[in-house]
């Protein structure tokens, strides 16, 4: 039973250190070019996009218009150009979470994507604050007391910690538990049953935990780049 | 159970075991690779789906504003003409009345002067005819008149003839023609 993230190949030598292909690298090129074809789609057929949308274009246009409205709700105005990239982010982590359903092992059950997910948030977050508050942003670790520094500075670095961990801690657990599920069934038992803890662990917490990803990061920003 | 999907190991290389959580070098390097992955990812879906269906939508958003604001131009448009319309059809039956009653009142005037007209015509023709007939009965008596002149004489000339000599029929004549001029 081998839950781990398995080498492959050594891609190409950083310095000494080999870099490998992994099975969260190969997921996520499988997910991304699932992606980038279904967008190419979205572009060549734009072109034939009607007022009255039919069945595909009404999908694409509810979660453009979803995400859209959802990033001025939660990160307030100004805001709208963050839209894009969280659409982004949102549509990797579904898709990662649902690519278990197909055999691979997720890309977000590895903590090198929950942590690269986590660090450009920090680095949006921080940069966002920076660029809205400019002396405001440093002042803010400094109150209500300076005294309050060391907290104030562990509870921002903590924010993409527990991002990264909380995401890959979940999808991890439902991996785990599907490989012992699987070892543990006989052969012909392992068609109905895994169909549910499927449904529960990739579908259901996976639709969740992308959401849950999202809306963190944007709250995140957003309250670190309101100007009182 | 991920088996039959990604097995591409490099045959005869040396290659260590998984891992599940190694805080080494090699998660930072592969943070790096996905975050690059997930920068190219979003880049991509942002120029290939998200601009441009948010684009198109927006063009549609304003074509539909711009048609609503036209069609509402148009019927208030419509609205103004139909107005005009309904305040020159009641001139028009304002105007239809009056020249209905005025040409009723001409009628009437005409038809008065034509009876009154007919009238003077007929009293003209009553009284012409009245005036004939007045003429008509005196030359009636005067004929009469004559004719019984001439009888009386012829009664007269033969009763003289008879009777009296020429001198004393002369006499009587005379005496006749006199009392019929007093008369």
């Amino acid at each position: 039973m081998d839950f781990s993230n398995r080498y492959h190949a050594v891609l190409f030598h950083l310095g000494d250190t080999p870099v490998y292909l992994t099975d969260t690298l190969i997921a996520t090129w499988i997910v991304m070019g699932i992606l980038i074809l279904l967008a190419a789609a979205v572009r060549v057929r734009l072109h034939r996009f009607q007022d009255v949308p039919g069945a595909f274009q009404n999908l694409m246009e509810i979660a453009v218009e979803t995400m859209e409205n959802f990033t001025k709700t939660t990160m307030g105005p100004g805001n709208e150009a963050f839209a894009p990239y969280f659409f982004g982010v949102f549509a990797f982590i579904l898709f990662s979470n649902y690519s278990g359903l197909f055999g691979l092992r997720q890309p977000t059950a590895d903590l090198a994507t929950t942590g690269a997910l986590a660090i450009m948030t920090f680095v949006l977050i921080h940069f966002r604050g920076i660029r809205k508050k400019k002396w405001g942003y440093v002042k803010e670790y400094f109150s209500p007391h300076p005294i309050m520094f060391p907290i104030n500075f562990v509870g921002e670095i903590s924010k993409p910690i527990s991002l990264a961990f909380r995401l890959f801690g979940n999808m991890l657990g439902g991996v785990i538990i599907m490989s012992l599920v699987y070892g543990m069934l006989p052969l012909a038992l392992r068609v109905i049953l895994p169909d549910i803890l499927h449904a529960y662990f990739d579908i259901f917490a996976g639709s969740l935990q992308a959401f849950i990803f999202t809306i963190l990061s944007m709250t995140f920003i957003a309250e670190k780049s309101a100007v009182e | 159970m991920f088996q039959s999907v990604c097995t591409v190991a490099l045959a005869g290389a040396e290659l260590p075991l998984g891992s599940i959580l190694n805080l080494d070098k090699q998660l930072l390097i592969q943070m790096a690779i996905q975050a690059l992955n997930v920068l190219l990812l979003t880049g991509v879906l942002a120029f290939l789906l998200y601009k441009p269906v948010k684009q198109f939508m927006a063009q549609r958003r304003e074509r539909i504003a711009a048609e609503i604001e036209a069609a509402q131009k148009d019927r208030a448009e419509a609205l103004e003409l139909k107005e005009q319309y309904e305040r020159m059809i009641a001139d028009i039956e304002t105007e239809r009345e009056e020249i209905l009653h005025a040409a009723y009142k001409k009628a009437m005037e005409r038809s008065d002067q034509m009876l009154f007209a007919a009238r003077r015509e007929a009293e003209n023709i009553y009284n012409r005819t009245l005036a004939e007939l007045e003429t008509e009965k005196e030359n009636m008596a005067d004929e009469m008149k004559r004719q019984m002149i001439e009888i009386a004489t012829l009664m007269a000339e033969r009763f003289v003839q008879l009777s009296i000599d020429r001198e004393t029929q002369d006499r009587l004549i005379a005496e006749a023609l006199a009392e019929w001029e007093e008369s």
